[in-house]
Protein backbone atom coordinates (compact mmCIF):
# COMPACT_ATOMS: atom_id res chain seq x y z
CA UNK A 1 0.00 0.00 0.00
CA UNK A 2 1.19 3.78 -0.57
CA UNK A 3 0.42 4.83 2.97
CA UNK A 4 3.33 1.66 4.00
CA UNK A 5 5.77 2.70 1.29
CA UNK A 6 5.83 6.11 2.42
CA UNK A 7 6.32 5.05 6.13
CA UNK A 8 8.89 2.61 5.97
CA UNK A 9 11.27 4.81 3.09
CA UNK A 10 11.00 7.58 5.90
CA UNK A 11 11.63 5.45 8.57
CA UNK A 12 14.73 3.71 6.05
CA UNK A 13 16.06 7.26 5.68
CA UNK A 14 15.79 7.74 9.69
CA UNK A 15 18.32 4.37 10.22
CA UNK A 16 20.64 4.96 7.58
CA UNK A 17 20.97 9.09 9.49
CA UNK A 18 21.03 6.75 12.94
CA UNK A 19 23.37 4.69 11.49
CA UNK A 20 25.77 7.01 10.18
CA UNK A 21 25.62 9.12 13.85
CA UNK A 22 27.17 6.66 15.76
CA UNK A 23 30.08 5.91 12.52
CA UNK A 24 33.42 8.03 13.29
CA UNK A 25 34.12 11.12 11.50
CA UNK A 26 35.99 10.63 8.06
CA UNK A 27 37.72 13.99 8.84
CA UNK A 28 41.06 14.50 9.78
CA UNK A 29 41.41 17.40 12.20
CA UNK A 30 44.55 18.18 10.19
CA UNK A 31 47.16 20.08 12.39
CA UNK A 32 46.43 18.19 15.59
CA UNK A 33 46.29 14.47 14.10
CA UNK A 34 48.57 13.80 10.66
CA UNK A 35 47.42 10.53 8.84
CA UNK A 36 50.67 8.53 8.76
CA UNK A 37 52.03 9.37 4.85
CA UNK A 38 52.81 6.18 3.13
CA UNK A 39 55.87 5.79 0.62
CA UNK A 40 54.04 7.06 -2.38
CA UNK A 41 52.95 10.94 -1.09
CA UNK A 42 55.52 13.37 -3.04
CA UNK A 43 56.15 16.06 -1.00
CA UNK A 44 59.78 17.16 -0.71
CA UNK A 45 63.45 15.67 -1.92
CA UNK A 46 65.91 14.93 0.33
CA UNK A 47 69.75 14.24 -0.20
CA UNK A 48 70.09 11.10 1.49
CA UNK A 49 73.36 10.41 3.10
CA UNK A 50 74.88 6.70 2.69
CA UNK A 51 75.86 4.96 6.11
CA UNK A 52 78.91 6.72 7.12
CA UNK A 53 77.23 10.02 7.04
CA UNK A 54 78.33 11.58 3.98
CA UNK A 55 76.00 12.30 0.92
CA UNK A 56 75.29 9.53 -1.67
CA UNK A 57 75.37 12.47 -4.56
CA UNK A 58 78.16 11.86 -6.83
CA UNK A 59 77.18 15.53 -8.88
CA UNK A 60 76.99 13.75 -11.87
CA UNK A 61 74.09 16.47 -12.97
CA UNK A 62 71.23 13.59 -13.97
CA UNK A 63 68.66 15.26 -12.32
CA UNK A 64 69.35 18.19 -13.72
CA UNK A 65 69.32 17.57 -16.80
CA UNK A 66 65.90 15.24 -16.05
CA UNK A 67 63.98 17.68 -14.58
CA UNK A 68 61.28 19.12 -16.78
CA UNK A 69 60.79 22.58 -15.00
CA UNK A 70 64.95 23.55 -14.47
CA UNK A 71 64.01 23.22 -10.32
CA UNK A 72 67.52 21.82 -10.21
CA UNK A 73 70.49 24.24 -10.22
CA UNK A 74 74.30 22.10 -10.01
CA UNK A 75 77.54 23.82 -9.13
CA UNK A 76 80.50 21.12 -8.98
CA UNK A 77 83.93 21.02 -9.44
CA UNK A 78 86.12 18.94 -10.13
CA UNK A 79 89.30 17.27 -8.06
CA UNK A 80 92.69 16.49 -8.83
CA UNK A 81 91.89 12.30 -9.26
CA UNK A 82 88.77 13.50 -11.30
CA UNK A 83 85.78 12.84 -9.24
CA UNK A 84 83.33 15.37 -8.79
CA UNK A 85 82.34 17.05 -5.74
CA UNK A 86 79.18 18.93 -5.15
CA UNK A 87 79.64 22.48 -4.29
CA UNK A 88 75.67 23.67 -4.30
CA UNK A 89 72.40 21.84 -4.90
CA UNK A 90 69.73 24.30 -5.00
CA UNK A 91 65.63 22.75 -5.68
CA UNK A 92 63.70 25.66 -6.32
CA UNK A 93 59.95 24.68 -5.23
CA UNK A 94 58.59 27.46 -7.10
CA UNK A 95 59.26 25.70 -10.12
CA UNK A 96 59.37 21.99 -9.23
CA UNK A 97 56.16 20.09 -10.27
CA UNK A 98 56.43 17.18 -8.36
CA UNK A 99 56.86 14.54 -10.96
CA UNK A 100 59.80 13.02 -9.53
CA UNK A 101 62.10 12.04 -12.64
CA UNK A 102 64.67 13.63 -10.76
CA UNK A 103 64.34 10.52 -8.26
CA UNK A 104 64.15 8.27 -10.77
CA UNK A 105 67.23 9.48 -13.05
CA UNK A 106 69.46 9.05 -10.28
CA UNK A 107 72.01 6.24 -10.47
CA UNK A 108 73.12 6.47 -7.02
CA UNK A 109 69.31 6.58 -5.16
CA UNK A 110 70.82 9.97 -4.11
CA UNK A 111 67.68 12.30 -4.33
CA UNK A 112 64.16 10.50 -3.08
CA UNK A 113 61.42 12.11 -2.18
CA UNK A 114 59.93 12.66 1.57
CA UNK A 115 56.99 13.30 3.07
CA UNK A 116 57.88 16.68 4.45
CA UNK A 117 55.35 19.19 4.43
CA UNK A 118 56.77 21.86 6.72
CA UNK A 119 56.92 24.09 3.90
CA UNK A 120 53.18 24.12 3.51
CA UNK A 121 52.63 27.77 3.84
CA UNK A 122 55.28 29.89 3.12
CA UNK A 123 55.51 33.69 3.03
CA UNK A 124 58.35 34.84 1.03
CA UNK A 125 59.41 33.87 -2.08
CA UNK A 126 63.85 32.98 -1.12
CA UNK A 127 62.09 30.47 1.24
CA UNK A 128 61.30 28.68 -1.80
CA UNK A 129 64.97 27.30 -2.61
CA UNK A 130 66.27 24.48 -0.70
CA UNK A 131 69.82 24.27 -0.89
CA UNK A 132 71.93 21.95 -0.16
CA UNK A 133 72.17 21.85 3.92
CA UNK A 134 68.22 21.78 3.77
CA UNK A 135 67.94 18.84 1.43
CA UNK A 136 70.59 16.95 3.17
CA UNK A 137 68.65 17.86 6.87
CA UNK A 138 65.64 16.15 5.18
CA UNK A 139 67.73 13.23 4.39
CA UNK A 140 69.16 12.55 7.61
CA UNK A 141 65.23 12.92 9.33
CA UNK A 142 64.00 10.65 6.86
CA UNK A 143 66.66 7.94 6.49
CA UNK A 144 64.56 5.62 8.44
CA UNK A 145 61.41 6.09 6.61
CA UNK A 146 62.84 5.74 3.04
CA UNK A 147 65.16 2.61 4.18
CA UNK A 148 61.88 1.15 5.88
CA UNK A 149 59.77 1.43 2.92
CA UNK A 150 61.79 -0.47 0.83
CA UNK B 1 10.36 46.25 45.58
CA UNK B 2 7.91 44.40 43.90
CA UNK B 3 7.94 45.30 39.96
CA UNK B 4 12.29 44.71 40.48
CA UNK B 5 11.30 41.29 41.70
CA UNK B 6 8.80 41.12 38.79
CA UNK B 7 11.93 42.41 36.35
CA UNK B 8 14.48 40.24 38.00
CA UNK B 9 12.39 37.54 37.26
CA UNK B 10 11.98 38.37 33.96
CA UNK B 11 15.48 38.75 33.43
CA UNK B 12 16.50 35.51 35.02
CA UNK B 13 13.94 33.45 32.26
CA UNK B 14 15.25 35.46 29.30
CA UNK B 15 18.81 35.11 29.40
CA UNK B 16 19.50 31.33 30.04
CA UNK B 17 16.86 31.35 27.14
CA UNK B 18 18.52 33.12 24.94
CA UNK B 19 21.76 31.51 25.71
CA UNK B 20 19.99 28.29 25.45
CA UNK B 21 18.61 29.01 21.51
CA UNK B 22 22.30 29.82 21.20
CA UNK B 23 23.71 26.95 21.54
CA UNK B 24 21.11 25.19 20.25
CA UNK B 25 22.67 26.35 16.70
CA UNK B 26 26.03 24.65 18.14
CA UNK B 27 24.64 21.69 18.63
CA UNK B 28 22.51 21.47 15.25
CA UNK B 29 25.88 21.87 13.82
CA UNK B 30 27.05 19.45 15.47
CA UNK B 31 24.94 17.29 15.51
CA UNK B 32 24.49 17.57 11.86
CA UNK B 33 27.98 17.21 11.17
CA UNK B 34 28.45 14.07 12.94
CA UNK B 35 25.58 12.58 10.65
CA UNK B 36 27.28 13.56 8.00
CA UNK B 37 30.85 12.02 8.89
CA UNK B 38 32.62 15.39 9.66
CA UNK B 39 33.21 17.52 12.50
CA UNK B 40 31.29 20.40 13.00
CA UNK B 41 33.00 23.95 14.60
CA UNK B 42 35.40 22.82 16.60
CA UNK B 43 37.89 26.03 16.12
CA UNK B 44 36.21 28.27 18.29
CA UNK B 45 37.15 27.72 21.77
CA UNK B 46 36.94 24.37 23.46
CA UNK B 47 35.76 21.96 20.66
CA UNK B 48 33.87 25.12 19.38
CA UNK B 49 31.92 25.79 22.41
CA UNK B 50 31.96 29.49 21.73
CA UNK B 51 30.76 29.47 18.27
CA UNK B 52 27.74 30.97 19.00
CA UNK B 53 29.13 33.81 20.67
CA UNK B 54 31.31 34.18 17.93
CA UNK B 55 28.12 34.57 16.04
CA UNK B 56 25.73 36.57 17.95
CA UNK B 57 29.51 38.97 18.00
CA UNK B 58 29.33 38.76 14.38
CA UNK B 59 26.13 39.41 13.85
CA UNK B 60 25.69 42.24 15.87
CA UNK B 61 29.00 44.23 14.44
CA UNK B 62 27.28 44.58 11.39
CA UNK B 63 25.69 47.17 9.91
CA UNK B 64 21.49 47.68 9.52
CA UNK B 65 20.84 47.87 6.08
CA UNK B 66 17.20 49.20 5.10
CA UNK B 67 16.55 48.71 1.69
CA UNK B 68 15.63 52.71 0.25
CA UNK B 69 11.92 52.22 -0.23
CA UNK B 70 11.12 50.35 2.91
CA UNK B 71 8.46 51.05 5.51
CA UNK B 72 10.69 51.71 8.65
CA UNK B 73 8.50 51.19 11.03
CA UNK B 74 7.31 47.68 9.73
CA UNK B 75 10.84 46.89 9.14
CA UNK B 76 11.91 47.27 12.49
CA UNK B 77 8.58 46.38 13.70
CA UNK B 78 8.55 42.52 12.17
CA UNK B 79 11.51 40.55 13.51
CA UNK B 80 10.15 41.59 17.13
CA UNK B 81 6.71 40.09 15.73
CA UNK B 82 8.77 37.07 15.42
CA UNK B 83 10.14 36.90 18.64
CA UNK B 84 7.83 37.89 21.33
CA UNK B 85 5.30 35.17 20.24
CA UNK B 86 7.86 32.91 20.56
CA UNK B 87 8.41 33.85 24.34
CA UNK B 88 5.25 34.32 24.95
CA UNK B 89 4.51 30.84 24.27
CA UNK B 90 6.90 29.36 26.21
CA UNK B 91 5.87 30.81 29.72
CA UNK B 92 2.70 28.14 29.76
CA UNK B 93 4.62 25.15 29.27
CA UNK B 94 5.13 22.75 32.60
CA UNK B 95 8.85 21.84 33.41
CA UNK B 96 7.62 20.37 36.33
CA UNK B 97 4.23 20.76 38.49
CA UNK B 98 5.30 23.77 40.15
CA UNK B 99 8.05 24.60 37.83
CA UNK B 100 5.34 26.65 35.32
CA UNK B 101 5.37 30.68 34.81
CA UNK B 102 1.84 31.28 34.34
CA UNK B 103 -0.55 28.00 35.19
CA UNK B 104 -2.99 29.22 32.94
CA UNK B 105 -6.17 26.75 32.81
CA UNK B 106 -6.34 27.55 28.74
CA UNK B 107 -3.09 27.09 28.31
CA UNK B 108 -3.37 24.67 25.16
CA UNK B 109 -6.08 27.81 23.38
CA UNK B 110 -2.98 30.33 24.41
CA UNK B 111 -0.23 28.90 22.79
CA UNK B 112 -2.70 27.96 19.33
CA UNK B 113 -3.23 31.74 19.47
CA UNK B 114 0.14 32.97 20.11
CA UNK B 115 1.68 30.79 17.76
CA UNK B 116 -0.92 32.50 14.98
CA UNK B 117 0.20 35.85 16.07
CA UNK B 118 3.76 34.62 14.81
CA UNK B 119 2.37 34.69 11.20
CA UNK B 120 2.17 38.32 11.25
CA UNK B 121 5.73 38.90 12.22
CA UNK B 122 6.25 36.41 8.68
CA UNK B 123 4.50 38.72 6.54
CA UNK B 124 5.51 41.76 8.06
CA UNK B 125 8.43 41.14 6.82
CA UNK B 126 7.90 40.11 4.04
CA UNK B 127 6.05 43.45 3.09
CA UNK B 128 8.12 45.57 4.70
CA UNK B 129 11.43 44.61 2.81
CA UNK B 130 10.12 45.97 -0.36
CA UNK B 131 11.63 43.51 -2.10
CA UNK B 132 10.11 40.84 -4.77
CA UNK B 133 11.64 37.59 -3.88
CA UNK B 134 11.19 38.55 0.16
CA UNK B 135 7.62 39.23 -0.46
CA UNK B 136 7.40 35.89 -2.44
CA UNK B 137 9.17 33.79 0.06
CA UNK B 138 6.87 34.88 3.33
CA UNK B 139 3.86 34.65 1.10
CA UNK B 140 4.79 31.31 1.02
CA UNK B 141 5.34 30.90 4.67
CA UNK B 142 2.19 32.59 5.86
CA UNK B 143 0.31 30.01 3.52
CA UNK B 144 2.24 27.07 5.00
CA UNK B 145 2.00 28.23 8.29
CA UNK B 146 -1.85 29.12 7.89
CA UNK B 147 -2.56 25.52 6.45
CA UNK B 148 -0.89 23.38 9.06
CA UNK B 149 -2.73 25.51 11.69
CA UNK B 150 -6.21 23.39 11.60
CA UNK B 151 -5.10 19.84 11.42
CA UNK B 152 -2.61 21.17 14.48
CA UNK B 153 -5.41 22.97 16.33
CA UNK B 154 -7.54 19.56 15.47
CA UNK B 155 -4.78 17.48 17.33
CA UNK B 156 -4.76 20.22 20.20
CA UNK B 157 -8.44 19.52 20.55
CA UNK B 158 -8.43 15.63 20.69
CA UNK B 159 -5.38 16.14 23.49
CA UNK B 160 -7.73 18.18 25.28
CA UNK B 161 -10.84 15.79 25.18
CA UNK B 162 -8.96 12.86 26.16
CA UNK B 163 -7.35 14.96 29.08
CA UNK B 164 -10.24 16.44 29.65
CA UNK B 165 -8.46 19.63 30.54
CA UNK B 166 -6.31 22.38 28.79
CA UNK B 167 -4.31 23.35 31.89
CA UNK B 168 -1.19 21.82 30.87
CA UNK B 169 -0.05 21.02 34.31
CA UNK B 170 -3.59 18.56 34.13
CA UNK B 171 -2.84 17.53 31.00
CA UNK B 172 0.33 15.94 32.52
CA UNK B 173 -1.13 15.29 35.49
CA UNK B 174 -3.87 12.76 33.30
CA UNK B 175 -1.30 10.80 31.72
CA UNK B 176 0.04 8.88 35.09
CA UNK B 177 -1.62 5.97 33.67
CA UNK B 178 -1.22 5.56 30.23
CA UNK B 179 0.71 8.45 28.10
CA UNK B 180 -1.25 10.14 25.71
CA UNK B 181 0.65 8.73 22.45
CA UNK B 182 -1.07 5.46 23.25
CA UNK B 183 -4.61 5.96 22.64
CA UNK B 184 -3.52 9.38 19.97
CA UNK B 185 -0.65 6.92 18.07
CA UNK B 186 -2.68 7.45 14.55
CA UNK B 187 -2.85 11.71 15.04
CA UNK B 188 1.22 11.90 16.32
CA UNK B 189 2.46 11.75 12.85
CA UNK B 190 0.17 14.71 12.14
CA UNK B 191 1.04 16.85 14.81
CA UNK B 192 4.56 15.98 14.12
CA UNK B 193 4.21 16.84 10.25
CA UNK B 194 2.09 20.16 11.45
CA UNK B 195 5.14 21.18 14.03
CA UNK B 196 7.74 20.58 11.66
CA UNK B 197 5.40 22.71 9.18
CA UNK B 198 4.88 25.43 11.48
CA UNK B 199 8.35 26.03 12.67
CA UNK B 200 9.21 25.89 9.13
CA UNK B 201 12.09 23.60 10.02
CA UNK B 202 12.96 21.30 7.02
CA UNK B 203 11.02 19.31 5.17
CA UNK B 204 9.18 22.26 5.02
CA UNK B 205 11.57 25.06 5.20
CA UNK B 206 10.42 26.69 1.82
CA UNK B 207 10.08 30.00 2.99
CA UNK B 208 13.69 29.95 4.37
CA UNK B 209 15.13 28.03 2.02
CA UNK B 210 18.90 28.40 2.44
CA UNK B 211 20.05 27.06 -1.16
CA UNK B 212 17.21 28.09 -2.93
CA UNK B 213 15.58 31.43 -2.09
CA UNK B 214 18.74 32.77 -0.30
CA UNK B 215 16.87 33.18 2.83
CA UNK B 216 13.41 33.81 2.10
CA UNK B 217 11.21 36.26 3.56
CA UNK B 218 14.70 37.53 5.70
CA UNK B 219 16.88 38.49 2.00
CA UNK B 220 16.86 42.08 3.19
CA UNK B 221 17.59 41.86 7.04
CA UNK B 222 21.46 42.23 8.53
CA UNK B 223 22.19 42.16 11.86
CA UNK B 224 20.33 42.35 14.89
CA UNK B 225 17.49 42.12 13.17
CA UNK B 226 18.34 38.80 11.66
CA UNK B 227 19.66 38.00 14.85
CA UNK B 228 16.39 38.31 16.60
CA UNK B 229 14.01 36.39 13.62
CA UNK B 230 17.08 33.64 13.66
CA UNK B 231 16.59 33.19 17.76
CA UNK B 232 12.94 33.17 17.21
CA UNK B 233 12.72 30.53 14.90
CA UNK B 234 14.78 28.32 17.34
CA UNK B 235 13.14 29.70 20.76
CA UNK B 236 9.76 28.17 18.91
CA UNK B 237 11.62 25.35 17.95
CA UNK B 238 12.24 24.56 21.87
CA UNK B 239 8.36 25.51 22.77
CA UNK B 240 6.93 22.85 20.35
CA UNK B 241 9.29 20.13 21.30
CA UNK B 242 8.47 21.22 24.83
CA UNK B 243 4.50 20.90 23.70
CA UNK B 244 4.92 17.40 22.01
CA UNK B 245 6.50 16.40 25.03
CA UNK B 246 3.68 17.71 27.52
CA UNK B 247 1.54 16.47 25.21
CA UNK B 248 2.83 13.18 24.14
CA UNK B 249 4.52 12.04 26.47
CA UNK B 250 3.86 12.23 29.45
CA UNK B 251 5.91 15.86 30.23
CA UNK B 252 7.47 15.46 33.61
CA UNK B 253 6.72 11.93 34.21
CA UNK B 254 8.88 9.34 35.01
CA UNK B 255 9.22 6.60 32.56
CA UNK B 256 8.03 4.27 34.72
CA UNK B 257 7.00 4.79 38.30
CA UNK B 258 9.70 2.86 40.00
CA UNK B 259 12.10 5.48 38.79
CA UNK B 260 10.70 8.54 40.78
CA UNK B 261 13.33 9.74 42.57
CA UNK B 262 15.04 11.09 39.62
CA UNK B 263 13.69 14.88 39.74
CA UNK B 264 10.75 15.34 37.17
CA UNK B 265 12.73 18.67 35.58
CA UNK B 266 15.40 16.01 34.44
CA UNK B 267 12.74 13.75 32.95
CA UNK B 268 11.41 16.81 31.02
CA UNK B 269 14.83 18.36 29.66
CA UNK B 270 15.61 14.37 28.84
CA UNK B 271 12.16 14.18 26.64
CA UNK B 272 12.47 17.51 24.94
CA UNK B 273 16.47 17.05 24.00
CA UNK B 274 15.19 13.74 22.56
CA UNK B 275 12.77 15.48 20.39
CA UNK B 276 14.85 18.37 19.42
CA UNK B 277 17.46 15.86 18.31
CA UNK B 278 14.90 14.11 16.35
CA UNK B 279 14.46 17.60 14.12
CA UNK B 280 18.40 18.01 13.73
CA UNK B 281 17.99 14.85 12.49
CA UNK B 282 15.21 15.19 10.38
CA UNK B 283 16.96 18.03 8.86
CA UNK B 284 20.28 15.72 7.45
CA UNK B 285 17.65 12.90 6.26
CA UNK B 286 14.92 14.78 4.67
CA UNK B 287 14.91 16.43 1.29
CA UNK B 288 12.51 19.26 0.99
CA UNK B 289 9.17 18.93 -0.53
CA UNK B 290 7.39 21.06 -3.33
CA UNK B 291 5.30 23.72 -2.56
CA UNK B 292 1.90 22.54 -4.17
CA UNK B 293 2.58 19.06 -2.62
CA UNK B 294 2.82 20.77 0.52
CA UNK B 295 -0.15 22.94 0.69
CA UNK B 296 -2.19 20.09 -0.80
CA UNK B 297 -0.87 17.23 1.64
CA UNK B 298 -2.51 19.48 4.72
CA UNK B 299 -5.90 20.13 2.89
CA UNK B 300 -6.35 16.85 1.41
CA UNK B 301 -4.83 14.66 3.89
CA UNK B 302 -4.34 15.54 7.28
CA UNK B 303 -7.54 17.86 7.71
CA UNK B 304 -9.77 14.76 6.80
CA UNK B 305 -7.89 12.41 8.98
CA UNK B 306 -7.64 14.79 12.18
CA UNK B 307 -11.55 15.82 11.54
CA UNK B 308 -11.95 12.10 11.20
CA UNK B 309 -10.14 11.10 14.80
CA UNK B 310 -11.27 13.60 16.40
CA UNK B 311 -15.15 12.68 15.95
CA UNK B 312 -13.79 8.77 17.11
CA UNK B 313 -12.25 9.56 20.03
CA UNK B 314 -15.07 11.85 21.23
CA UNK B 315 -17.61 8.81 20.37
CA UNK B 316 -15.34 7.08 22.48
CA UNK B 317 -15.01 9.29 25.54
CA UNK B 318 -18.62 9.40 25.72
CA UNK B 319 -19.45 5.77 25.28
CA UNK B 320 -16.48 3.86 26.59
CA UNK B 321 -15.70 6.65 29.35
CA UNK B 322 -18.07 8.55 31.17
CA UNK B 323 -17.41 11.76 29.79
Amino acid sequence: MKLYKIFSSIINGFSVTLGMFFKTPVTIDYPNNQETPTSATKFEHALMPDDSGKLKCIACRMCEQACPAGAISIKAQEDDKGKSILESFDIDYSKCIYCNLCVQSCPVGSIKDVPCLDSAAKPDKSSFVYNKDKLAENGRKYKVFIEGSK
Amino acid sequence: MDTLVILLKIILFIVPLFIFAGFLTYAERKVIAKIQRRIGPNQTGFKGLLQPYADIIKLVAKEIIIPKKANKVIFFLAPLMILIPALLSIVVIPASKELVWADLNLGLLYILAISSLGIFGMLLTAWGSNSNYALLGGIRGVCQVISYEIPLAFVLLTVALLSKSMNLNEIVTSQSGLWNIMPLLPIFPIFIVSIFAKTHRTPFDLPEAENELVAGFNVEYSSTPFAMIFLGEYINLVVYSALTVVLFFGGWLPLFSGLEFIPPVVWFTIKTAIVILSFFFARATLPRVKFDRLLSFSWKVLIPISMAYFVIIATYMQFFRSL
